[in-house]
């Protein structure tokens, strides 16, 4: 399905390119079908996982209720069928504190998306529709925005999907873990986008091997998984060096020997990360942002070309900001609020009190909603579709 | 369960209450602010700007009538009511509120050309800003869900304020005496346009409507109905257009022709100033069918001189 829908036009018009055969060659003029890439890997997982005896074979309408369930079918987060198919088969009661969790959840969620992604959408589009005449520093700040927009955006809709499958009474996997505070690579994707990193790690990366046959063999893996997990986001060459490029950062971990498992979350038990741990996640931050100009780019050419635009001497400079202070404290906003619950699960997981007193607590949690709301009502309505959703 | 639904009752209710009162702190904010495009809502609510003659059209109507020349020439007063970038709907809209807060008018001036034969919804459109403040106004909420605005926009507070989170700051900051914005202001509602000259405006904007509805059609000739019907003088008027556009556009005159054709049926005056010497100097001009500030005033002159003469 996935070859034909999403990759047949790529492949050909990649080989037509290469043998210069434009004219002969046949493209398909069909409409890619929304979260195509989603459902199609969570059928494969549910095909393996019968195979290897993981899961029993389950009903038809299960079955397709595990595909097709529709907190999660546009995209994501990845279910498995054996997390999933069990909860669809036994009898659910409500949970309050589920239920309220799963609200706290959505509105979060939709906070990351209306305030905070769909507002850097529009400096980003702005930027990227006329990047040629924009200053470095602009460029950068579009970058910069891009990538919180694209975590804003994702994560918002992972946030709202897993928090509206509470409400029903499941329990979706993570998909997003506050990936912006890791200090590696190696951790960064282990808290972006999970539920696709874990899917590719259980059926490609250890049936290949994983890393237990020597580090050259891990090498190779790793840059199968990212170069497949490129490809997965998308049907061009930018995807591909996308994925190609966060597989040789993982790689050049291993060859340094830095690819360090963290246990815990930064500043485990510190209010503030140190030096050097704010220099980690500064470092995984400007990579990541590298990365996700590859991302935003149209092709690899416009990549390349705006890379350059922006490494010129007015990087310096002053950038564009066309009103976006407020933009800006939004996104200071989400950043510590975040920190402060890095512990958790998202970013008003209210579960574990973070003072003794519990009417303060529950006062600052109220005000905390309640200005949420505010902004959700005076920063929303840009409307801009979820990035994700034509993966 | 039941607990649940209780705190998502009160969560919902606190909210509502919540939006209401954000809506009405940016709604207050707006409406009273000094600058076009909210000035002339809150001139003509007023009731204080009753005027002689009345000014209708499209942008062309209100960058093109200076009411301070029109009045210094004619003795009356008059009062400009152009609204920019909407059709016949939203034209008619502003009349009657106009009409309800002030006296009629003896002379409505009505701009004719293409443009005002087109029917346009409003939400999100051109300075679409202005109208979310009147839905405080009853006498023109019903008059808003006819030009695109959804029941959610009238009764969900906020609703209508999304997507526009510059005015929404606007209006708080001004609620609150924090700033005041006046970027521009106008004079009796006519608001010229400062800029320069622009080629690449000659052929005017792709998101002007280039046909010509039917229903605008009825409505403009109901409208020419009522008004003499009323007692109203209804006087036509094109006003200049850069001749090179009028080249470019060769529905332009058929248009044209249709009001003539109303104008002579009805016997109402028609001054048709697309021939007019000014249409050829295109330092007057800012775009293909938009006076300069220069050309306004000169245009404004001649326009009342002409009327002083022939119709009032």
């Amino acid at each position: 399905m996935l070859g034909v829908f999403k990759y047949y036009n790529f492949f050909v018009n990649s080989f037509a390119d290469l043998f210069s055969l434009q004219d002969s060659i046949h493209s398909l003029k069909i409409v890619l079908p929304l979260g195509i890439s989603f459902f199609t890997f969570q059928a494969i997982s549910y095909v393996v996982d019968v195979y290897r005896n993981k899961i029993a074979t389950t009903s038809l309408v299960d079955c397709l209720l595990y595909i097709g369930f529709f907190p999660k079918l546009l995209a994501g987060p990845i279910e498995r069928p054996t997390n999933l198919i069990p909860q669809i088969q036994k009898s659910r009661v409500f949970e309050y504190d589920l239920a309220v969790d799963g609200c706290r959840q959505m509105l979060w969620g939709l906070f990351k998306k209306v305030v905070i992604a769909d507002n850097c959408a529009l400096y980003v589009n702005q930027v990227y529709s006329d990047y040629s005449s924009q200053s470095g520093s602009t460029l950068l700040l579009a970058a910069i925005l891009y990538t919180i927009q694209i975590y804003g955006d994702f994560s918002g809709y992972s946030d709202m999907a897993i928090g509206s499958a509470k409400l029903l009474g499941f329990r979706f996997r993570d998909n997003f873990l506050f990936p912006y505070f890791s200090r590696n690579m190696n951790e960064f994707w282990r808290r972006w986008h999970i539920s696709l990193n874990t899917w590719f790690v259980d059926y490609v990366y250890i049936p290949l091997g994983g890393s237990r046959d020597g580090k050259w063999h891990t090498i190779r893996n790793i840059m199968i998984v990212f170069l497949l997990s490129g490809l997965w986001h998308g049907a061009d060459w930018s995807f591909v060096a996308w994925g190609a490029y966060h597989g040789l950062l993982l790689v050049l971990l291993i060859l340094l020997n830095r690819n360090t498992k963290y246990e815990h979350v930064v500043a485990y038990d510190k209010i503030l990360p140190t030096f050097s741990e704010f220099g980690q996640m500064l470092l995984v931050f400007v990579l990541a942002t590298f990365g996700w100009m590859m991302f935003r780019a149209d092709n690899m050419s416009q990549f390349i070309d705006y890379t350059a635009r922006m490494c010129t001497t007015d990087l310096l400079s002053m950038p564009k900001l066309q009103g976006n202070t407020i933009l800006l404290m939004n996104i200071a906003l989400m950043f510590i609020i975040e920190w402060f619950m890095r512990h958790q699960k998202h970013g008003l997981d209210f579960k574990v009190s973070l003072i003794h007193n519990y009417t303060l607590y529950a006062a600052m949690r109220y005000i905390l909603y309640t200005l949420i709301f505010i902004l959700i009502l005076l920063f929303g309505g840009h409307t801009e579709n979820f990035i994700y959703m034509y993966f | 369960m039941k607990r649940f639904i209780t705190k998502i009752v009160i969560f919902v209710v606190a909210a509502y209450l919540l939006a209401l009162g954000l809506d009405y702190v940016i709604s207050s904010g707006l409406a009273n602010s000094l600058g076009h495009p909210h000035q002339a809502w809150r001139e003509i609510r007023s009731g204080k700007y009753a005027s002689d003659i009345v000014i209708l059209g499209t942008s062309r109507a209100l960058e093109h009538y200076d009411p301070y020349i029109i009045d210094s020439i004619t003795g009356l007063k008059s009062y400009n009511l152009g609204v920019g970038g909407y059709g016949i709907n939203v034209e008619l809209m502003k009349y009657r509120y106009y009409c309800h807060y002030n006296t009629q008018p003896t002379y409505l001036i009505y701009d004719v050309d293409q443009l005002p034969l087109s029917i346009m919804s409003v939400p999100h459109q051109h300075q679409s800003e202005q109208f979310l403040p009147l839905f405080y106004d009853r006498t023109i909420r019903k008059d808003l869900m006819d030009v695109g605005y959804s029941w959610m926009d009238s009764y969900i507070p906020m609703a209508r304020y999304w997507g526009y989170q510059i005015h929404s700051k606007r209006g708080i900051f001004e609620y609150f005496g924090l700033k005041h914005y006046c970027d521009y202001q106008s004079y009796r509602g006519h608001m010229p346009d400062p800029d320069p000259w622009d080629v690449s405006r000659l052929q005017f904007s792709d998101s002007i409507p280039s046909h010509v509805d039917d229903e605008a059609k009825k409505m403009f000739l109901n409208f020419v109905r009522e008004s003499q019907e009323s007692g109203v003088q209804l006087i036509f008027v094109t006003s200049p257009v850069y001749y090179r556009y009028v080249e470019m556009s060769p529905d332009w005159n058929r248009y044209i022709a249709w009001f003539d054709s109303i104008a002579q049926a009805d016997n109402i005056p028609y001054h048709n100033y697309m021939n007019h010497s000014i249409c050829r100097d295109s330092t007057l001009f800012n775009a293909g069918v938009h006076l300069a500030p220069q050309g306004t005033k000169l245009w404004s002159e001649i326009l009342a001189n002409d009327l002083v003469g022939k119709v009032l």
